[in-house]
Formats: structure tokens, C-alpha cells, sequence
């Protein structure tokens, strides 16, 4: 087994999905987090191309945040059973990315922050969750592509969690993608990452 | 049986002309479906998240442009021998994904269009590519991120087929990639589609 080291922020950003995989999968690796400065100074320029994350596998350096979720995916078993399923995994992780993305993380004004945060669930999110319910209850499974459950039940996971946190309610009328987040935080590995791992706001 | 494959996307080149130029690459056939801007507001309603480029794979949608492109790489062998090169061309690709994506694609005024464009170009994508440009050089070799072509290659030739065209200046310090872009416009199926395809300005 190689030694991994993630690089990243202390956040959840683009690297909680690096540290979910590696929890999801019961794999050890190194997780360095370091602050605002600590970026500045030190560990920007040590980068490939001045931008984090970074996955360090025995020593060597590998970034793009899609890149590194995709390798590991398929290493431990989270990437579906062939290259249809792996396409259809990667379309849904895109799509819930696309939306979250757009949620005003970094505006400091309280109140337009909580103005921009409702349009963002209104005309984004949930419009997008509500055809990931549909699609989901109309194939019947457990998980959202093929059999087991791979990177893209993850992500809904940890965007589910996150939409949890904030307003619970805004949920409730997709009962089979809260089930799916329920089911795989309940699984060996994420249960025990989940209840120890640092809350971020993001 | 083989698959059908039709890909729906704006009459331009944006995220969809790789892909026209990967099936040239693997010589596989596929409906190139264009839309003019008028029919986007219809069209926005049957794709399954309301973007473009999808790809019908025997009629299932297939949305997000990195996934389609993923997805024909690896059946028709443009994604690397192995995972860890299927990764390294992620990077590679993501990486410049993210730094085109900075350009002011939509800015109306073109002398602020002209301004914005240069700075990053200086301030985001130069540093990136200067980056790609001395570790191609040192592999001395003839693809990006192995022995055969991959994905990797065929959106750097992309990119720089248009960098050629808008402002040579800027890549006079890639010559190692330029080299590789001239290399893969005579790669078979490529050298043809590029000779006959509809020229877009974008």
C-alpha cells in the first residue's frame, strides 16, 4: 500500500471528499491542513501549479481535486463496474457540484450572504435535487448508479449533510435522497470519519 | 452491437468540440447534433440537468463535457495505460480547464474583453502551461502522459490551434507543446475532421 499524504486547507472545500473516500475505504493516510497564511508562505509554491489540493502518493505529487477523487475511486472500489457506470457516477457528481458551488462561502455580510444562500437553493439546488429524487425513486435501487455505492452517493452525502445543517426542512420533499445520505453515513468506515471528523461551515 | 451515439451542443466549439474531435481521433461515427442559440430555452428542458454537451449513449442522456470525454477515451483508448495515468491526464486537462475557464468569454466590450484577456493569460494560464511546457520537455517524449495518445493531447492541440490563431505571442515560450499540437493534427481521423470541419471563432 502506498503512503498517502492529502494537502489542503482546513475546510471541507475540495479535499472532504479526498478524506471521505479514504475513510469510505479504510485506507490510512496523512491529513495535513494548513491556514490562509500557512498557504502563502509555505506550501503554495511547493505545488505543481499553485493550487491545492494536492494528493502526495509516496512522495509524489498529484492535484485537480476530480483527478485524485477519480484515482482513489477506482482504487478502492467506489468508481461503479464499468466505464458507463463510471461516466453516469462523474455526470451526477458534476451536476451537484455545479449547483453547490455557487453558494456564497466566502461573503462576509451576514444578511446578503443569507439572501444570496436562499436564491442559490431556490433556483439551483433544489430544482437540481428535485430531478435526482425523480430519477432515483423511478430506478429503485440503493444507490444512485449501478449496485454499490461509489463517489457520487458521497457527494450527495456530504452536500446533503451540509444542506442539513442549514435548514433540515428544504429536504424534505426528496425522502428517497435522504434515506440514500442516511444509508451510506451509516456505512463501516464513514460512520466512525463522520463522528470525529472537524465540522466545517464548508 | 456497437453503440449510437449522438452529441447535442451549441453550433460552436466551447465543451463540445473535443469531443467532436475525439470520436475523429477513435474514427467512430456519431449524429453531431447543433443547436442555434434561439432553440437553447427548448432544448435546456429535455437534457436531464439542463445543460450541454450531452451525449445520447443508444438514446440515455450523458451530461457533463468531462465525463463524455472520460467516457470516450477510455472505450476507444485515448485514456492512458493504466489508473495513475488516467489521472495524471485528469490533471493535466482539469488544470486547464480551470485556468481557460478565467477568460472573459462573455464580456460584450471587446477593448476590456481584449484587456481581461491578457491578464489571464499572463497572470493564470502562462504560469500553468510554462509549467507543462518544461516537463514535456524533459520527458522527451512523444505524448503528454505516456507512450500512446491520450485525451490529454488532443485538448492541448485544441487550445493551441486557437491560441495560434488569437495571438501567437502569447505560446512563443511553448515550443515543446507547440511541437506536440503539430504532432497530433497529423494523427489519423484528426487530420481529416480538422481539414473539413465547420471553422467557429469560440
Amino acid at each position: 500500500m502506498p503512503h498517502y499524504k492529502l494537502s489542503y486547507f482546513d475546510i471541507y472545500g475540495r479535499g472532504e471528499m479526498v478524506r471521505l473516500l479514504f475513510a469510505a475505504a479504510k485506507v490510512e493516510f496523512e491529513d495535513e491542513r494548513f491556514t490562509r497564511e500557512q498557504w502563502k508562505e509555505t506550501y503554495k509554491k511547493t505545488t505543481p501549479f499553485g493550487y491545492c489540493p494536492v494528493l502526495y502518493i509516496d512522495g509524489a505529487p498529484l492535484c485537480e481535486s476530480g483527478a485524485i477523487v477519480r484515482l482513489l475511486a477506482s482504487k478502492f472500489g467506489f468508481n461503479g463496474a464499468n466505464t458507463v457506470e463510471e461516466a453516469h457516477i462523474a455526470m451526477f457528481n458534476g451536476a451537484l457540484r455545479t449547483m453547490y458551488v455557487r453558494l456564497p462561502n466566502f461573503d462576509v455580510d451576514e444578511q446578503l450572504k443569507e439572501e444570496k444562500t436562499r436564491v442559490v437553493y431556490k433556483d439551483h439546488i433544489l430544482p437540481l435535487l428535485e430531478k435526482i429524487e425523480k430519477k432515483f425513486s423511478d430506478k429503485k435501487a440503493e444507490f444512485l448508479v449501478g449496485e454499490k455505492m461509489s463517489y457520487a452517493d458521497l457527494r450527495l452525502m456530504q452536500y446533503l449533510i451540509i444542506t442539513e445543517r442549514y435548514d433540515a426542512s428544504l429536504l424534505a420533499p426528496f425522502p428517497n435522497l435522504v434515506a440514500l445520505k442516511d444509508r451510506c453515513r451509516n456505512t463501516d468506515g464513514l460512520k466512525q470519519y463522520l463522528a470525529t471528523s472537524k465540522i466545517c461551515p464548508f | 452491437m456497437s453503440e449510437k451515439y449522438k452529441l447535442t451542443y451549441f453550433d460552436a466549439y466551447g465543451k463540445g468540440e473535443i469531443i467532436r474531435i475525439l470520436f475523429a481521433a477513435a474514427k467512430v461515427e456519431f449524429e453531431d447534433h447543433r443547436f442555434k442559440v434561439e432553440e437553447w430555452p427548448k432544448i435546456s428542458k429535455e437534457m436531464p440537468f439542463g445543460v450541454v454537451p450531452v451525449l445520447f449513449i443508444d438514446g440515455q442522456p450523458l451530461s457533463q463535457s468531462g465525463a463524455i470525454m472520460r467516457y470516450i477515451a477510455s472505450k476507444y483508448g485515448f485514456a492512458g495505460a493504466d489508473q495513475k495515468e488516467a489521472a495524471y491526464c485528469e490533471m493535466i486537462v482539469s488544470q486547464l480547464d480551470d485556468v481557460f475557464t478565467k477568460l472573459p468569454w462573455f464580456e460584450p466590450d471587446p477593448k476590456i474583453k481584449e484587456e481581461k484577456t491578457e491578464a489571464v493569460w499572463k497572470e493564470s494560464i502562462l504560469p500553468s502551461m510554462q509549467k507543462m511546457e518544461d516537463y514535456f520537455k524533459e520527458k522527451k517524449r512523444d505524448y503528454f502522459t505516456g507512450e500512446k495518445l491520450t485525451y490529454c493531447d488532443v485538448v492541448m492541440m485544441h487550445i493551441l490551434i486557437q491560441a495560434q490563431i488569437d495571438c501567437p505571442q502569447r505560446i512563443k515560450t511553448l515550443p515543446t507543446l507547440c511541437a506536440l499540437r503539430d504532432r497530433v493534427k497529423e494523427v489519423d481521423g484528426v487530420k481529416e475532421y480538422l481539414a473539413t470541419r465547420k471553422v467557429c471563432p469560440a
